[in-house]
């Protein structure tokens, strides 16, 4: 099993920094709660109304990445048993992923306070 | 979610467990299970949502990604791909991808440095190497420059080549088919056709006020370079009012001739000039030139300088297809049309080609069997190279048991030996580009002429190096460089630490694998090299063949010149008779001529041909080739009489219509009979009449002469001759007997025609020698470039061959001096090494033999007077290739056998 990786520069949130678009999108998957894989593609898929389609082949790949960087781990809390299945395994965010995700939102943030100051873009573009 | 139906889904869903098992036993045990629900859901919903072919892909989509993701992470087993951008930068100076990247550049480094240390064997391989992908680089720039690059106007693709040919026979001479059923039927445009192009190929003179100039031309229809998309660099192009027949005759000129004639001078457009053209003595002589064409404007296939308007619908022979329209419907359209006319013969059809194709049909087999042939080359280079890494790696066999010993791994000393090849190849790839465009911008005038077709789009676009041609040379180089490292990496791998150290380096040359890689390696030499001397070998023979063709005349010291008169000096039959009448006999007081005389037509090519009717059969008759030639002609060239007499200056124009016929056509018609005496004429409504005049009257057999051949490769037709009082032309050849040099002769020739008539122009002038050897030239050219290939590639077999056996000598010298120690003769030791060459060359040549049988079929339509499997051929090459193989052998066996044995042994 590949140990998530423990040295030093790795824990620092910002050494993560900028996110593949890909990880990004799995870590506000599982921003809210824990989710599991087919749930995640179908939240991305949801959130970027179809544009961004991913397959199984390729979330698990990058599961597998971002449980070595420390990003996201398996979830021991599980939904109510009824809705629960037992067969899956549920993803969460880890305190470093949420920290990275957080800094690569402000990140995007600042890329965008930036965008709209030169008039790049205009905050009422995009649908909250 | 609901549970889809139908076999195919089932199937689908069945694959999800298999691959999940594609992933790594450790990520299984975690996330197996969670990978195969998602995977199931994902396919149950692609299943469920799409429609039905979408939703096909996209669930094959779905698996092979799955697949495919599995797979990627076996290849990264320790998940050390990292998730981030800045994490994949910094993976470049990490523990891990610092050791892989510095262990391919240390092997890159050790590969140069072991190269530089041998230069003799770095220099022999990449020299090897670099001129196979030369040839490939220049053979490959001429395919395409031929055969791939589409003709050089724009949406070339919708131009298509039509001419008429009977079901019966493809290719056979359409001249048979009456001009007028084939002319003026197509409509300009419709719903399949929307540009009709016709063109005639004329040569003009251009009259100027001090000096006349004969320039190539072609008539061409208006709608021609609407068709070409060709947009006049200086004025205009036609339009279809030019054809009115009210209106004056329009040209536009050729770059070349606006500089060389005009020099440049724009006041050209909408001036008059004089022109006369040769096989059209009844066309308009004024011309107004109304546009200068682009400078890299071509005309398919031969330089033209003046192109008048074609006011007539002329003989179609390309056609701008409408977009969309494919060549089975134009195909289709085009026969309806023909034969919906009342006076098209039933078995005729008409055959639709791109024009493209039908451009280079004729080079099309020369460079595809060159292409096959230095493709050969490159393979044997190939294999030669992998016997000097093999004999190398083999000499290195210690150094790389001690790297493996400490601890290199069997898959790092196989990357050891790619690195090495493929940096021999990248390095001989640059010199063989090189090597190859060098080639071709030196040799492109002597190609192109020997293949006698033009380069399409000109010269300068064959020889620019097209990214297609560079992108499959460095292509070449790393499959080459892949398949020549392949075998000295498989010895690698299959080292064996414990007996190759405890054997003391002896047993470097044992082992099956070794042996069989080398030994294969060498059949492959043979084989291939036996392939290429085969196929030298018929090309060499067709080309002998060719030149043992008995023309039917002494081509030796004849001289032919093209000259044409111009219809104001000469507007009648008569005139130009006179004409006729008057410079021969001045042509033959020169004390250089023996004979000389007059041809209407060009000599040594396809001559008019129509059937011949006689007065028991005048509906239909043999075909044959109908020449107008002067008293003195068949003098000139020695045809011999057989019978009767020759043409001679009693055939006046008043007198009795008579012709002269060849052996064969007299044997055909008049089987056991005299053929003096009887009559002929040709099939009335042929092409020919235009060239014949419209009169054709029943002409009586005075005498009986050999036969001609009109082309070298072409169909053997029987010869009329007609007297030229009776049929006189503005367009003629003057063919010449000499002695002495042509060179010397020509001053005379010019005097007596400008004794004659100042204003007559010499077109151009060629020893009829010259003419006939051109014809031999394309199969002489592919003899002389397979025989040079197969030089090349049976000195590189004998050199692999050769170095094989002195290496295995060197590698059992040990077996060597035991052998002799104990009293075994030299003689024995060379027998040894003697049967071991003679097996693997016996199986190289029985392969040769087979790869020949299979191959040399794409050089049937270049064999004369040879089969492709032709079996005396393949049995000298393999025997000359065998006689040489063994004398390679023997060499190098006799040095085993000189060695001494105890100083043999003392070095081991």
């Amino acid at each position: 099993m590949p140990a998530p990786k423990q040295d030093k520069e790795m824990d620092d949130p910002r050494a993560h920094l900028p996110l593949t678009p890909l990880a990004f999108h799995i870590l506000l998957a599982l921003g809210q709660e824990p989710l599991h894989g087919y749930a995640i593609i179908q939240d991305i898929e949801a959130r970027t109304e179809g544009a961004m389609k991913l397959r199984s082949g390729t979330l698990y790949n990058a599961i597998r990445r971002l449980e070595a960087d420390g990003l996201l781990a398996p979830s021991e809390r599980r939904p109510a048993p009824d809705r629960d299945d037992q067969r899956r395994n549920y993803f969460r965010l880890t305190e470093l992923g949420r920290e990275v995700a957080h800094l690569e939102s402000k990140r995007m943030a600042s890329l965008l306070t930036t965008a709209q100051s030169r008039q790049l873009f205009q905050p009422g573009e995009v649908k909250s | 979610m609901k549970q889809p139906r139908g076999l195919l889904a089932q199937v689908a869903l069945r694959l999800v467990s298999p691959i999940v098992s594609l992933y790594p036993l450790d990520f299984r045990a975690r996330h197996g299970q969670s990978l195969h629900e998602t995977l199931r859901d994902q396919v149950r919903s692609a299943l469920q949502e799409n429609a039905a072919p979408k939703r096909w892909t996209s669930v094959l989509a779905e698996l092979a990604d799955a697949a495919l993701g599995g797979l990627r992470m076996r290849m990264r087993p320790s998940a050390d791909q990292p998730a981030s951008q800045a994490a994949l930068a910094r993976a470049g100076r990490g523990q891990k991808g610092a050791s892989m990247f510095e262990s391919l550049a240390q092997d890159l480094r050790f590969a140069l440095r072991g190269l530089i240390r041998q230069p003799g064997f770095a220099a022999a391989a990449i020299a090897v190497l670099a001129v196979g992908i030369g040839l490939n680089t220049t053979v490959f720039s001429l395919v395409n420059a031929y055969l791939l690059r589409p003709l050089p106007f724009p949406e070339s693709e919708r131009l298509m080549s039509v001419a008429p040919l009977p079901r019966t026979s493809p290719r056979e001479d359409w001249i048979g088919l009456p001009r007028e059923v084939w002319a003026s039927r197509f409509p300009a445009q419709d719903e399949v056709i929307e540009s009709l192009v016709a063109w005639d190929l004329d040569l003009l003179t251009l009259v100027g006020e001090e000096d006349s100039l004969a320039v190539e031309g072609a008539w061409v229809t208006p709608g021609y370079f609407d068709a070409l998309g060709t947009q006049a660099h200086l004025g205009r192009v036609f339009t279809q009012e030019d054809a009115a027949p009210d209106r004056p005759v329009v040209a536009v000129i050729s770059y070349g001739l606006w500089q060389s004639r005009f020099g440049g001078d724009p006041e050209i457009l909408g001036q008059p000039v004089s022109v006369f053209a040769g096989d059209r003595p009844d066309d308009a002589q004024s011309l107004t030139i109304v546009g200068v064409l682009p400078r890299d404007f071509w005309f398919m296939n031969r330089f033209t300088g003046i192109l008048p308007i074609l006011k007539e619908p002329g003989f179609p022979s390309l056609v701008k297809l409408r977009p969309g329209v494919g060549l089975a419907q134009a195909r289709q359209h085009f026969t309806s049309i023909v034969q919906s006319q009342a006076s098209m013969p039933e078995d005729w059809q008409v055959h639709v080609q791109p024009a493209q194709e039908a451009y280079v049909f004729s080079v099309k087999p020369v460079l595809r069997a060159l292409s096959g042939a230095v493709a050969l080359v490159l393979l044997l280079a190939c294999a030669n190279v992998a016997i000097l890494l093999l004999v190398r790696a083999m000499r290195r066999h210690r150094e790389l048991v001690v790297r493996l010993a400490l601890g290199a791994s069997r898959a790092r000393l196989m990357r050891l030996m790619l690195v090495e090849g493929l940096a021999l190849s990248l390095v001989a790839g640059v010199l063989g580009i090189v090597l190859g465009w060098l080639t071709l911008r030196t040799l492109s005038p002597l190609l192109q002429a020997q293949l006698r077709t033009a380069a399409p789009g000109g010269m300068e676009r064959m020889v620019e190096l097209h990214p297609t041609v560079l992108a499959l040379s460095v292509g070449a180089a790393l499959v080459t460089g892949l398949l020549f490292t392949l075998a000295p990496a498989l010895a690698a791998s299959g080292l064996r630490i414990a007996s190759a150290l405890s054997s003391g380096g002896r047993s470097a040359a044992g082992g099956r694998r070794h042996h069989y890689l080398r030994s294969g390696l060498i059949v492959a030499e043979v084989a291939l090299s036996l392939t290429l001397l085969i196929g030298a070998a018929l090309m060499v023979r067709s080309a002998n063949h060719l030149s043992q063709v008995d023309v039917g005349f002494q081509a030796q010291d004849v001289l032919t010149v093209n000259l044409s008169l111009s219809q104001e000096s000469y507007p009648g039959g008569q005139q130009q008779v006179a004409f006729v009448d008057q410079f021969l006999p001045r042509v033959r007081s020169l004390p250089e001529i023996e004979a000389a005389g007059i041809q209407a037509s060009w000599p040594f090519q396809d001559q008019s041909q129509a059937p011949v009717l006689t007065r028991d059969a005048p509906d239909s008759g043999p075909t044959a080739s109908w020449y107008v030639v002067s008293p003195g002609h068949l003098e000139a060239l020695r045809v011999p009489l057989l019978r009767g007499r020759r043409i001679n200056d009693r055939d006046l124009g008043a007198s009795q219509p008579v012709v002269v016929v060849s052996r064969s056509l007299a044997d055909n018609l008049w089987p056991g009979e005299d053929p003096l005496g009887k009559q002929i004429r040709y099939q009335p409504n042929r092409p020919i009449n235009a060239r014949m005049g419209e009169e054709n009257p029943w002409r009586t057999v005075v005498g009986v002469v050999g036969d001609v051949r009109e082309t070298l490769t072409g169909r053997e037709l029987p010869d009329c001759y007609v007297p030229y009082r009776q049929s006189p032309r503005l367009f003629m050849f003057l063919n010449v007997r000499y002695r002495g040099t042509p060179e010397a002769l020509l001053p005379a020739l010019r005097q007596a025609l400008y004794e004659v008539d100042s204003t007559a122009a010499v077109h151009r002038m060629n020893t009829m020698q010259d003419l006939v050897d051109r014809a031999r030239s394309r199969p002489r050219f592919l003899a002389g470039m397979l025989g040079g290939f197969s030089v090349f590639a049976v000195a590189l077999a004998l050199l692999g061959l050769g170095s094989l056996i002195a290496f295995t000598v060197s590698q059992r010298r040990h077996e060597i001096a035991v052998r002799m120690a104990l009293g075994a003769a030299p003689g024995q030791v060379r027998q040894l090494f003697m049967r071991q060459g003679g097996r693997i060359i016996a199986v190289g040549m029985l392969t040769g033999i087979l790869l020949g049988t299979a191959l040399t079929g794409a050089l049937a339509s270049q064999l004369y007077g040879v089969r492709p499997l032709d079996w005396p051929t393949f049995a000298a090459a393999a025997l000359l290739l065998t006689a040489a193989a063994l004398s390679a052998v023997w060499l190098s066996a006799r040095r085993a056998e000189k060695t001494d044995p105890t100083s043999m042994l003392k070095q081991v």
